[in-house]
């Protein structure tokens, strides 16, 4: 039972000096864990299965047309009415967002590592969306109305507030995904270590742990899955498309 | 011996998601979004252009129609016309001919009076020399002897035309 509850490292080589990163500190190595295999075991299979639904596209849509024309709209019905129509060139990046953080919150039912159940993947996202918070209000509003809008706003005396609020932005994102995606995986491990020591030194099989996650794997890895994958998505909209109308 | 990040730690995994999350967020771009977008657009143009030209062929279709009511309209008058024609000249003709054939008629019951009219002329002439001739005979016989056979000729002759011109006529 995997009670390490960090992500492993499946590749690491080592330095005689360390790397210095000015956000990471000295890195005695190079690694890389699972969390980024199974994210490029995740891309690998989005990516073959968009070219298999896009495959021999008819103006008449039949069978999996519809389903990547059905998925398509969808996100960008949603971009479109959370962002506004103007911003619908967003549906790209949100829609691919919104599927990616579902695959990964889901990927724990494989019996894998979520990657979102890595710090590391959070804040990628989160800081992408902090980015792109103030890449595109500068963009927009250019730099005095961006910094106007951010950081005076309602009034001058609010900008220590405000410049935390936007820091606190991103960190909130990352870690709200990151600990109910790993907070579901810890406790799913927890159960299945629990639930496989019930009689573990009688019975050759642990038969406990056959059906009983079921309905924990449902709320925890599905139901939670899929909800913070869409929170993320939202706040992420909301909060890029609020910067640039306000 | 495996080796485990801490839970809560950056790593080199953080540089790792963000490449691999714009990477496959251009991928889906690529294989996903783009050729969907193209496609749902490439329909609605279709479509626009269907419905364009399905109304253009009705507009069309409703202007040869109503062309061709408009030449029924002036074959049906025209037919009319040409029927009327027929008929009146029928009519002429039927009168024509009615009148010719009364025409001819008359002329023929015209002719017959005449003819009747010179026949009973000549039978009342002929009539009236036999009497003429009849009362001359008498009247020798009964003076026996020739009697001056033109005196007394004019004079029979003017009594019969006397008396005859009256009563002959009935």
């Amino acid at each position: 039972m995997n009670t390490e509850f960090g992500s492993k490292k499946i590749f690491e080589f080592f330095f005689d000096k360390p790397i210095h990163l000015p956000i990471l500190g000295d890195q005695p190595s190079f690694y890389i864990t699972e969390t980024v295999i199974n994210t490029w075991i995740i891309m690998i299979l989005l990516v073959v299965v968009s070219i298999i639904l896009t495959r021999n596209m008819k103006l008449v849509p039949e069978g999996k047309q519809n389903v990547a024309e059905i998925l398509v709209g969808l996100l960008t019905n949603l971009t479109g009415s959370s962002m506004g129509k103007d911003k619908l060139g967003f549906a790209p990046y949100m829609g691919t967002l919104m599927i990616f953080l579902v695959c990964s919150n889901l990927w724990g039912l494989t019996g894998m590592r979520p990657p979102t159940a890595d710090l590391n993947t959070t804040f990628a996202l989160s800081i992408l969306t902090f980015f792109m918070i103030h890449g595109f209000a500068i963009k927009r509003k250019g730099v005095f109305g961006w910094i106007k809008g951010t950081f005076f706003e309602p009034v001058a005396v609010m900008a220590p507030l405000n410049l935390i609020s936007e820091i606190a932005t991103p960190v909130s994102l990352a870690f709200r995904l990151f600990g109910n995606i790993v907070g579901g995986m810890i406790i799913m491990a927890l159960i299945y270590n629990a639930l496989g020591s019930i009689l573990g030194s009688v019975l050759p099989i642990p038969i406990f742990m056959l059906a009983i996650p079921v309905p924990l794997h449902g709320y925890f890895d599905i139901f939670a899955g899929v909800l913070q994958a869409f929170i993320f998505t939202m706040l992420t909209m909301v909060f890029v498309s609020m910067a640039m109308d306000d | 011996m495996e080796v485990y990040t801490g839970l809560v730690s950056f790593g080199w995994s953080w540089f790792f998601q963000v490449a691999n999350t714009l990477i496959l967020v251009a991928l889906l771009f690529k294989f996903l979004f783009k050729p969907v977008n193209n496609m749902l657009k490439k329909r609605t143009e279709t479509i626009a252009n269907d419905l364009s030209s399905a109304e253009t062929q009705r507009d069309e279709a409703e202007k040869l129609r109503a062309d061709y009511e408009k030449r029924i309209k002036e074959i049906r008058i025209e037919a009319d016309g040409i029927l009327k024609d027929a008929k009146n000249k029928a009519d002429d003709r039927a009168k024509e001919i009615i009148q010719e054939a009364r025409d001819k008629s008359d002329d023929i019951i015209a002719k017959a009076q005449v003819e009747i009219d010179r026949q009973n002329r000549n039978a009342y002439n002929e009539l009236k020399n036999d009497v003429a001739n009849m009362a001359f005979m008498a009247a020798e016989k009964i003076i026996g002897e020739k009697m001056d056979d033109k005196l007394n000729e004019k004079l029979v002759v003017k009594f019969i035309e006397e008396a005859g011109d009256v009563k002959w006529q009935k």
